[in-house]
């Protein structure tokens, strides 16, 4: 049987893992991988699979290629159908659902635009997100939905400054 | 003296192979070049300036990996030697990063490298999230890397 390699983010895995599912398997195939593997625990039915930056929840009876995964692609496995994110900005709070598959990136887009936070270009660009009481500054390519648990399904950024490193 | 591999040479091999690494490969954020250990190049991409894609190559030094902090010099990689001056970045922090004005620029001027955070204790106050982890792999060093060559700061290759 062939395999390929997908990029696996989900709720409680620490790090983007390298899963392989079987080439001509279904969306179920990689929560189950992903159970045998060790990275999700509890009952398979309740874990949803998703494409990254992306709606849709997928069918777990469609086949890896019907779902638009191939090899090397970046999906999201999680018990979260939505992630409350509260965004906080000078003295401002603004919370919004996000689909679990959101990357980081996506997040500080949409804080900074300028129906929320109104940030300019130059602005967005010296500011991160930085998780609430925390040093944590993810990286723009992690999915809000690793860095929650269900069912709370929750997560606090404070959109922070980067400081110059001199001195 | 064999050739045996070092327990620190298992696990960084180890680290390339996994998924933060290949992500970031994936992505055309670095890509491996060589290892000669202890030391490993890796190229990092930056920004695509004026329809001009570059990558740096960073020449890590990795003894007792990843339990010792990294430390990196900007490398060219057809000479093997130092990248030159006129050849580095250029633009805010990402100049900053690369200067040749500290230790000769022999070391990246992060928090995240042994040499610079050896002389800079403060800067584990002052930049938390960009200080080594061992608990960590070396995404950890290539991602703050990665984010200055792609941000707003970046504006080329000084000579250029």
């Amino acid at each position: 049987m062939k395999h390929i390699e997908i990029f696996l983010q989900g709720e409680g895995i620490k790090d983007i893992v390298l899963l392989k599912v079987p080439q001509d398997g279904i969306v179920q195939d990689i929560v189950n991988v992903a159970k045998a593997d060790g990275h999700i625990y509890g009952d398979e039915a309740s874990y949803i699979v998703y494409l990254e930056d992306a709606e849709n929840i997928l069918d777990t009876k469609a086949t890896l290629s019907a779902a638009g995964i191939s090899h090397r692609t970046h999906v999201h496995i999680s018990r979260c159908l939505k992630v409350k994110v509260t965004v906080n900005f000078n003295g401002g709070s603004k919370t919004i659902d996000f689909p679990p598959p959101t990357t980081i990136r996506h997040v500080k887009k949409w804080a900074t635009s300028k129906s929320v936070f109104d940030l300019t270009e130059t602005d967005a660009g010296t500011h991160v997100l930085q998780i609430c009481g925390s040093n944590t500054r993810p990286a723009e390519d992690i999915h809000i939905g690793a860095l929650v648990t269900c069912p709370d399904c929750l997560i606090c950024f404070d959109l922070a400054p980067v400081i110059r490193v001199e001195g | 003296m064999t050739g045996e591999m070092t327990v620190s040479e298992k696990v960084f091999r180890a680290h390339l192979e996994n998924g933060p690494f290949q992500s970031g490969v994936a992505r055309k954020s670095w890509r491996f070049i060589s290892i000669n250990w202890p030391h490993a190049i890796i190229a990092v991409s930056a920004a695509t300036l004026k329809e001009v894609a570059t990558e740096f190559y960073l020449r890590f030094e990795l003894t007792d990996y990843p339990q010792t902090v990294p430390t990196a010099q900007s490398w060219d990689n057809e000479k093997n030697m130092l990248l030159e001056p006129n050849n580095r970045p250029c633009g805010g922090r990402a100049a900053m990063a690369f200067r040749t004005d500290w230790e000769g620029g022999q070391a990246l001027y992060l928090p995240c490298d042994r040499r610079a955070i050896t002389t800079h204790p403060d800067w584990r106050d002052k930049h938390p999230s960009m200080i080594w982890s061992p608990a960590g792999d070396i995404t950890q060093y290539l991602r703050i890397v990665y984010d200055l060559l792609n941000s707003q700061d970046y504006s080329g290759i000084q000579g250029s």
